[in-house]
């Protein structure tokens, strides 16, 4: 779309003391995401202050000029690409830490905030905010409460949506609804924070957050069990349960991700195994010690191969690498990475694990499967050659992982949200009832879809638009 | 002409809403009438009164799946006790929970002492059977705790009554049953000394499963119950605060929190902590906690109550005010009390008469509004008054003018004849 002279002039103005970017060279520095398809925005802009953001929402709807917020563009599923032009506004100079209030366990951040950065932050006083996606270390507040972003963590402590006690949001007429820190006490401000999380960007722009935080744990422990089957992986989660602990994370690996991790960074996994299961405890010292005998206990009466428990912070770190050095392990592997965060019932764990590994073979695309074993929350990522065949036999493949987690009573995504990829699949779960209620709602906030446009729900028209702003 | 109905399937609501809608019909829904108890009938009454009490089953209990599916007449209480006896724990424990039903305390947002460590509903509930007003009937959420697919269209339905349609089903997130608990008593010199105790409990780290603090008032009304738990008062002195605390996980992990906790009250002045360490004991201190408002209600004919929330400091802030004015006005001609979650800073301020002597004009009605805008002056907010002369106490915090705006939008979404009350 064009922008005319006037508008651009307009929006200059309320932007003095921000970042306005108009050159196609800048533009296209926020044009992409973690996904890599990009599409090129007309103008982009960073804002310094709330009044800025809702000046600019307002000012583009007058105009019918889309914007679609952005915060470092992690995400994997297309949430903040401008597919039909219009004004990026990136929150990234809006990352201050606003106030910290240890015994209220509650932090005020702007959301252009580093996730990471506020851990740092709080730590000094003790607290932590639980949530820890993968992506914690560049991802904002921002983009966490728009994905309801997940992590190892969340097992025992929840997601982002838990930690919200109230927003500052800009709503898509410009108008500035302040929460304040007791929202999700209130209502109906707790509804309105309830919709903004997990929505991804298309009901308005959070601007403020104000975060529960919690003391962080005096002591952890660590134990790492070898499975020579995949149905011991669901027999000790489930046993874990019914001894009445709660990990703090319960990770796993299938047999594949270990191979992989060891031909590259030669750890010493067991080649043979089915699957390797990381468990962390933590709590105070009398609990963690109690806690991690009981669960060494069940793994060796569920018959588990090798089983390593840390005895220092050290050894544990040492542990837990094979995890992180996962991802970029099969990035290493592979041409093209096809990652997908589907969410199984626990009980139908091992059932999924199987039947996943079978529809690899039957599309003939190599299947790795990792992730939270605890919520049944798994990352199966399909490794592909850069081909047109293997590129049709993953669309197939990925077709039926979705028809096989619907109908184990699953989710299509546990963390990564709709965005641009899914929306064929959204259908599937939530049926035609389910979307026509979260159009309903979509459309009393963000009437004519101007914050954040086609995104989540099928529109009529997307694909030619998109034709038009596509740059890869 | 108003008619109660009592349907025992989701389709005969629907079927029900249908026909209002073709009839003109308005529809409200009646859960465990525990907040009808705390409000009074204001507002114009609908033709229709759905009681969902037939609606009460515990459909399933998934174990491995750590979730039960219940129909939303189903009493708290009830859904507690049954997961209890797969090893399960359903956190939520709003002090209504003997009467009140999962309906209810979905369409409320309930929480009780829980709130601070566990959560309260809104965070144990992950999808819905919905009736819409349209007759139409949906299903919102999942049967797991994670998963992005669209808005958080079941959280959004929590705490919004029955606005946007008539929930029939919950599926509820359980937890593992901890192996231990206790609960863990602690009389103070004062309620400004209990708050001293459990601030210096947050800032150690800990987490209780719960911290709640009355005053005197609070427990006087069962004085004699909780001497025969062991509460031992520290002297005859006018003031003094009680402390409950539940404490759960392993074992040793509670011994280890107990202690500390010991060690804290005492620091503060505290007489011996009562430990109960026996279920069944505990179950009663925490039923004893429960049944104060209704006796308090009981007591008192024309009575109001106050919900404010504020930073856990500035507790101290109402005894400060109220052992002032006690002192001036006295409390002969009434009761005021309170009591709170201190963790997260949710105080209940209670102001009563006995209707034959008193009445709304009385001192006492002047000095709650005294404390409830002194608080409110701290930062402070009124998050709802309850009874029949809640007016005395001032009004609650205006909601912004855009989100009733969107909200009454949403409303027309759903319900575009207005059939349902709230």
């Amino acid at each position: 779309m064009t922008l005319s002279p006037s508008f651009k002039q307009k929006i200059r103005e309320i932007m003095a003391g921000g970042k306005v970017f108009s050159e196609p060279g800048e533009r296209a520095c926020y044009s992409y995401d973690a996904t890599r398809m990009s599409f090129l925005p007309d103008l982009v802009v960073e804002p310094v202050s709330t009044r800025q953001v809702a000046d600019v929402v307002r000012v583009a709807r007058d105009e019918g000029v889309p914007v679609v917020p952005r915060g470092a563009a992690t995400c994997v599923t297309g949430g903040p690409l401008p597919v039909s032009g219009g004004i990026v506004l990136a929150l990234t100079l809006m990352n201050r830490m606003l106030k910290i209030d240890p015994i209220s366990r509650l932090v005020v951040v702007e959301s252009g905030i580093v996730n990471g950065d506020l851990q740092i932050a709080v730590e000094p006083y003790g607290l932590y905010f639980p949530p820890d996606p993968s992506s914690f270390r560049i991802s904002t507040i921002g983009g966490n409460i728009a994905e309801c972003a997940g992590g190892p963590r969340c097992l025992k402590y929840g997601v982002t949506k838990d930690f919200v006690r109230g927003l500052e949001v800009v709503l898509p007429d410009g108008c500035i609804v302040d929460t304040g820190p007791y929202g999700s006490l209130q209502w109906p401000e707790s509804s309105l924070i309830s919709l903004m999380v997990g929505s991804e960007g298309t009901l308005g722009i959070v601007t403020k957050a104000y975060l529960k935080l919690l003391p962080i744990p005096a002591e952890t422990r660590s134990v790492v069990a070898t499975m020579s089957t995949i149905g011991q992986v669901g027999d000790v989660v489930c046993d874990i349960f019914s001894a009445g602990l709660v990990p703090a994370k319960l990770e796993f690996m299938d047999g594949v991700a270990m191979r992989l991790v060891d031909d590259v960074y030669k750890v010493g996994l067991d080649r043979e195994a089915a699957a390797l299961l990381l468990i962390e405890v933590d709590g105070d010292l009398q609990g963690v010690e109690e806690e991690i005998a009981q669960i060494e206990a069940i793994c060796r009466k569920t018959g588990v191969g090798r089983l390593r428990i840390a005895q220092s912070l050290e050894e544990a770190k040492q542990l837990w690498q094979a995890r992180s050095m996962l991802s970029p392990s099969v990035s290493r592997s592979v041409d093209i990475k096809v990652n997908e965060d589907i969410v199984v019932p626990r009980e139908r764990l091992a059932e999924a694990l199987q039947q996943i590994e079978e529809l690899g073979r039957r599309h003939h695309v190599r299947v790795v499967t990792y992730g939270h074993a605890g919520d049944g929350n798994l990352h199966t990522s399909f490794l592909l050659s850069n081909n047109v065949e293997q590129k049709q036999q993953a669309e197939a493949a990925l077709s039926e992982l979705f028809r096989l987690v619907l109908r184990l009573g699953g989710s299509v995504t546990g963390e990564h949200g709709i965005g641009l990829t899914k929306i064929a699949y959204l259908a599937w779960e939530v049926g035609e009832a389910g979307i026509a209620v979260m159009r309903k709602v979509r459309d009393a906030l963000n009437p004519g879809m101007l914050i954040n446009p086609y995104k989540i729900f099928m529109e009529p028209g997307a694909d030619a638009i998109q034709r038009d702003q596509r740059l890869t | 002409m108003q008619q109660v109905l009592q349907p025992t399937t989701a389709d005969e609501i629907a079927e029900l809403l249908r026909s209002a809608q073709s009839n003109g019909f308005t529809v409200a829904v009646l859960g465990g009438r525990t907040q009808g108890q705390l409000l009074s009938d204001e507002e114009i009454a609908p033709h229709i009164l759905l009681d969902l009490s037939r609606m009460n089953r515990v459909l399933s209990i998934e174990k491995g799946n750590l979730l039960a599916r219940v129909e939303a007449g189903a009493v708290t209480a009830a859904v507690r006790t049954a997961v209890a006896g797969e090893g399960l724990f359903y956190p939520p424990d709003p002090t209504s929970l003997d009467i009140s039903t999962i309906g209810g305390n979905i369409a409320c947002a309930a929480a009780g002492p829980h709130q601070w460590r566990y959560g309260g509903t809104r965070d144990f509930v992950m999808g819905l059977e919905v009736v819409l007003p349209s007759g139409e009937r949906i299903r919102t959420g999942a049967s797991m705790q994670k998963s992005v697919a669209g808005y958080d269209m079941t959280r959004f339905l929590i705490g919004s009554g029955a606005r946007f349609g008539v929930v029939t089903e919950a599926i509820l997130r359980l937890l593992p049953k901890p192996q231990y608990r206790e609960i863990v008593l602690c009389s103070l010199p004062s309620a400004t000394a209990g708050v001293s105790a459990a601030l210096a409990a947050i800032a150690s780290g800990m987490t209780p499963a719960a911290m709640e603090l009355l005053d005197q008032h609070c427990i006087e009304v069962d004085r004699d119950a909780w001497t025969a738990l062991g509460l031992v008062r520290r002297s005859t002195d006018t003031e003094e605060g009680l402390l409950l605390f539940e404490l759960d996980g392993v074992e040793t992990s509670v011994i280890g929190q107990r202690t500390r906790i010991e060690q804290i009250c005492a620091q503060q002045g505290g007489t011996e902590a009562v430990i109960l360490s026996d279920p069944n004991m505990g179950t009663q201190a925490l039923e004893l906690r429960r049944r104060l408002l209704p006796r308090l209600i009981a007591a008192h004919p024309l009575w109001a109550m106050a919900k404010i929330v504020v930073a856990p400091e500035q507790l101290r802030t109402v005894w400060t005010i109220e052992m002032l004015l006690v002192g001036t006005g006295g409390q002969g001609s009434g009761y005021l009390g309170c009591f709170a979650h201190v963790g997260t800073g949710v105080l209940h301020l209670f102001v009563g008469t006995d209707a034959a002597k008193g009445s709304e004009e009385d001192g006492i009605f002047a000095q709650a509004r005294t404390v409830v805008r002194r608080l409110r002056e701290v930062g402070g907010v009124l998050l709802g008054t309850y009874g029949p002369v809640r007016h005395t106490l001032g009004d609650v915090e205006a909601t912004p003018p855009r989100l009733v705006e969107v909200c009454a939008t949403i409303a027309r979404a759903f319900d575009p004849n207005g059939v349902m009350r709230p």
